[in-house]
């Protein structure tokens, strides 16, 4: 296998006849920066651009009768309160039955479950569940919550949907959240006498706070914004009153802005808009919030990334 | 951290004992109504399929329950969800990963910690609000520039999701390549390559899976998104290639089907479940090739 | 043979060993932000030697090789003080490409971080970059390399395999192999042994000693017995407390491990120190 044939070994060329292919490199990496540059501008742009125009097509119509009364034929009637109430509804709702359930998925997973196959099976699912779309959720809700359980078209129906459909947001976070918790941290505790069950909830769970407080919110903003499985299950884009238990059809301010939006009158587009307005306010709030406390929490521990 | 005591009650230590042993139902709960809710989605597809045969659903170019007589030929629907998506990830995919690049090879530490925040933020913008953009601003821009152009159409869809997508790429991506070891990249550097070669013949092959499992999970967003397409792309299930057409996608059947009073036992409301099905394996499928290829290499 | 020469190398008969300073540290400093890494370290680096840089770790030796090839330019806040002169001009220079300069003083690392691709691709990734596109002449060169890291035999017929296929140990080889493919004339290398077992440790030691005829070396290590070894020339760095790292001593092997002049290098040599 060693060649006969005499062959050069090559040498670099000289030095100095390197330098145009090394500035033809540079130009080129100048130039995909300015590109890449320029496109992330041009997509910020947009992005600010369209939220602006939603905000200035909006505005006229956020008034204080908007915010208290109930959506009308008549376009200066017209308000979201029961889309309001009816997400405000969602969002406890969802939360008083996602957050248990996912953060005791977690701590079992995490803290309790022999780390064997069936574990990493369970996690994988968990983890897949987000993979599902949102309306296949909504299906899933109409099989199951408003037809199986015959909880009809209520909040309560609303609510065991999106719960399911937050709910790997909240166990994957509070996952990762008590994973980091430091071994020294446990096993000062249990040194000091406490139970195991002790150890969870008053060292590990308080240490992964602000991760789990995160995936909340997160959760919760998720929950707030999905419209397509509530249609499904039946949420109506008209309902004048506003829910008095959880066993009464509702509408939520995403779905308020979907009916509203399919109306080709100029003003309801405008009245969607202010309900938009109305919808990413608290949207923002919730996901700025979590990504604040992440960050705080990250830079707590000693470094980003 | 104080948790000594002397003594303690019997009702509370049984009480302890009694939720942890029921923790592992928390888990099981869930996964289970999802066990139920698809045995319940094949079960009602296959009602479907007692009076549809699978040979005009797959091969039949025409999907209209209601008009008589009625054809359940899947592939109008397949092919708007087709449509809109690729749309949507020429838009994500190269602005996506240019941007991961950016963020992770050349931006400075500081301006990452300002950008992926932003990110974040962005990525929680309600889908419904895109739906209203398209609607309402991208849609009358289109007609200013292609005239013939529906006012449901596929590309103003499809632009606005790929916009929405944009931020999942990116983070995702990005991940994938600040992953890969800073040795690995210095060697590469330290051999005379340009931040931009290293990048390109070191770092994007080192992290090829993780960018790839990517645009896999981008593309079961874009199939499974619902609310944008309803809005936007419309109601009219045709086969077409022409993104200035309106087109009917699995999602926004579904929700057409949700809105309308279909009666219990006809063939309309099975093909909810028949169409839920497809979507299911679709999108489903998808994320599950994407996470399953990230993890493939990972674990060489 | 040298490729380039855009000076000639200077015979000075000054110097009482008749070798030319190829590389010449004046007065350097280095910083990050406000941290003070290194302070007023001052070495001249002799042509065809292999010069040993010993220290504590976390001392700022690897802040020091790193320097000489500006690899710590990757870091944005990074600031210099005093100058490094390459065959008599500063590295710092503004008309200096960074890229051509790591073309002349190569880089092998603590631990080996092949590239993703077949062990031929990696050897002859930096001949690539530069336009070398010549299959046979690659192959050649790739084959040259290899025998000096000595790891030609076990993998000639293995070249098109992924790198990532070869065991740990093995790894540094062609690492090694991947940076002499351009005929580096100085070469870094950082603890390049230290995760290596001792038979391995002995060959490449080995490959240093012959490969000081064709480039000058310059190799970090915390295993004093090494570089008692194989450096014609030993540096001493230490870092008290809380303060940058300074060069204490410098001078031949011999004398340092020998005869140091300076207590703390005493300390050091004899096993008291850090």
């Amino acid at each position: 296998m060693e060649t006969q044939r005499i062959i050069r070994i090559p040498e670099l060329p000289d030095l100095e006849s390197l330098r145009p292919l090394v500035a033809r490199k540079r130009a080129l990496e100048r130039a995909f920066l300015a590109i890449a540059i320029v496109g992330a501008v041009i997509i910020f742009g947009i992005l600010l651009i369209l939220l602006l125009g939603v905000a200035l097509r909006g505005l006229p119509y956020l008034t204080p009768t908007f915010l208290t009364s109930p959506p009308s034929r008549f376009p200066e009637k017209a308000g979201v309160l029961p889309a309001l109430v009816g997400s405000l509804w969602l969002i406890v709702l969802t939360g008083a039955m996602s957050i248990p359930v996912g953060v005791l998925s977690a701590v079992y997973l995490e803290e309790y479950a022999p780390r064997n196959r069936i574990r990493r099976w369970l996690l994988l699912n968990i983890s897949n569940m987000s993979g599902i779309p949102a309306i296949m959720y909504g299906v899933l809700g109409l099989v199951i919550f408003v037809k199986l359980m015959a909880l009809g078209n209520s909040i309560l129906a609303g609510s065991l949907t999106m719960s399911l459909l937050v709910l790997p947001i909240i166990v994957i976070s509070t996952v990762e959240a008590i994973r980091l918790v430091p071994r020294s941290y446990r096993e000062a505790s249990l040194a000091l006498g406490a139970t195991k069950w002790q150890m969870v909830t008053r060292t590990v769970l308080p240490a992964a706070m602000p991760g789990i407080v995160s995936g909340i919110l997160l959760a919760l903003a998720r929950a707030l914004g999905e419209a397509a499985p509530l249609v499904t299950i039946g949420a109506l884009a008209y309902v004048a009153h506003v829910p008095t238990s959880v066993f009464d059809p509702f509408t939520v301010l995403s779905i308020q802005i979907f009916g509203w939006a399919s109306r080709p009158s100029s003003d309801f587009l405008g009245l969607a808009a202010a309900a938009i307005i109305v919808l990413l306010a608290i949207v923002f709030l919730l996901t700025i919030a979590s990504v604040v406390i992440r960050t705080r929490a990250i830079r707590m521990r000693g470094g980003i990334r | 951290m104080g948790v000594t005591q002397t003594r303690r009650s019997p009702v509370t230590i049984a009480a302890e004992r009694l939720i942890e042993s029921l923790l592992p139902l928390f888990v099981l709960l869930p996964l289970l109504l999802i066990a139920i809710f698809l045995a319940f989605l094949f079960t009602n597809a296959f009602h479907f399929f007692q009076q549809v045969s699978l040979r005009e659903f797959l091969l039949e170019p025409n999907w209209h329950p209601l008009i008589q007589p009625p054809r359940y030929g899947i592939a109008p629907l397949v092919a708007g969800t087709l449509l809109t998506s690729a749309i949507a990830l020429l838009v994500a995919v190269p602005l996506g990963l240019i941007a991961a690049i950016v963020l992770s090879e050349f931006a400075p530490l500081r301006v990452r910690n300002v950008i992926k925040p932003i990110l974040d933020v962005l990525a929680g913008i309600p889908s419904i609000v895109y739906g209203y953009f398209a609607l309402v601003f991208v849609t009358p821009l289109l007609q200013k520039v292609f005239p013939t152009i529906e006012i449901f159409n596929a590309l103003s869809a499809g632009i606005v999701m790929g916009i929405m997508i944009i931020p999942l790429v990116t983070s995702l991506s990005e991940e994938s390549m600040a992953s890969v070891p800073t040795l690995v990249k210095e060697a590469a550097l330290a051999l005379g390559a340009t931040r931009l070669e290293t990048t390109f013949k070191v770092t994007i092959p080192y992290a090829l899976s993780g960018i790839i499992a990517s645009f896999l999970i981008a593309t079961g967003r874009a199939v499974g998104e619902t609310m944008i397409v309803t809005m936007a792309a419309g109601a009219t299930p045709r086969i077409t290639l022409n993104p200035l057409e309106g087109v009917q996608t699995l999602t926004a059947y579904i929700v057409q089907v949700s809105l309308g009073e279909t009666a219990l036992g006809t063939t309309g409301y099975y093909s909810l479940y028949a169409v839920g099905l497809v979507l299911f394996v679709l999108s489903f499928g998808l994320s599950l090739l994407g996470r399953w290829v990230a993890r493939w290499k990972r674990s060489e | 043979m040298t490729h380039m020469t855009v000076l000639s190398p200077r015979k000075s008969k000054e110097r009482e060993d008749a070798r030319s300073v190829h590389v010449s540290v004046k007065s350097f400093g280095l910083l990050y932000g406000s941290a003070r890494i290194l302070s007023d370290v001052s070495i001249d680096i002799f042509r065809n030697t292999v010069t040993a840089i010993i220290g504590p770790s976390g001392c700022g030796k690897t802040s020091l090789l790193r320097s000489l090839n500006r690899m710590n330019d990757t870091n944005s806040s990074v600031r210099y003080e005093g100058d490094i002169l390459f065959d008599g001009s500063s590295i710092f220079a503004p008309t200096v490409d960074v890229t051509l300069l790591r073309t002349r003083i190569g880089m092998v690392f603590q631990r080996p971080n092949v590239f993703p691709g077949s062990i031929l691709e990696n050897v002859t990734f930096g001949p690539r970059l530069f336009g070398v596109r010549d299959r046979e002449a690659l192959y050649a060169l790739a084959q040259q390399c290899l025998q000096q890291a000595a790891l030609w035999n076990e993998v000639k017929h293995l070249l098109h395999k992924p790198a990532s296929s070869l065991s740990g140990g093995q790894q540094q080889r062609p690492c090694i192999a991947r940076a002499l493919a351009l005929k580096p004339e100085v070469l870094l290398l950082d603890e390049p042994t230290s995760a290596l077992d001792p038979i391995s440790t002995l060959r490449i030691e080995e490959l240093l000693v012959t490969l000081k005829e064709q480039c000058t070396i310059v190799i970090v290590t915390h295993n004093m017995q090494q570089a008692a070894r194989i450096a014609d020339y030993t540096a001493f760095l230490y870092a008290e407390e809380g303060q940058p790292a300074r060069l204490v001593e410098y001078g031949k092997s011999a004398r340092i491990f020998l005869n140091p002049e300076n207590s703390l290098t005493e300390e050091y040599v004899t096993g008291r120190l850090g």
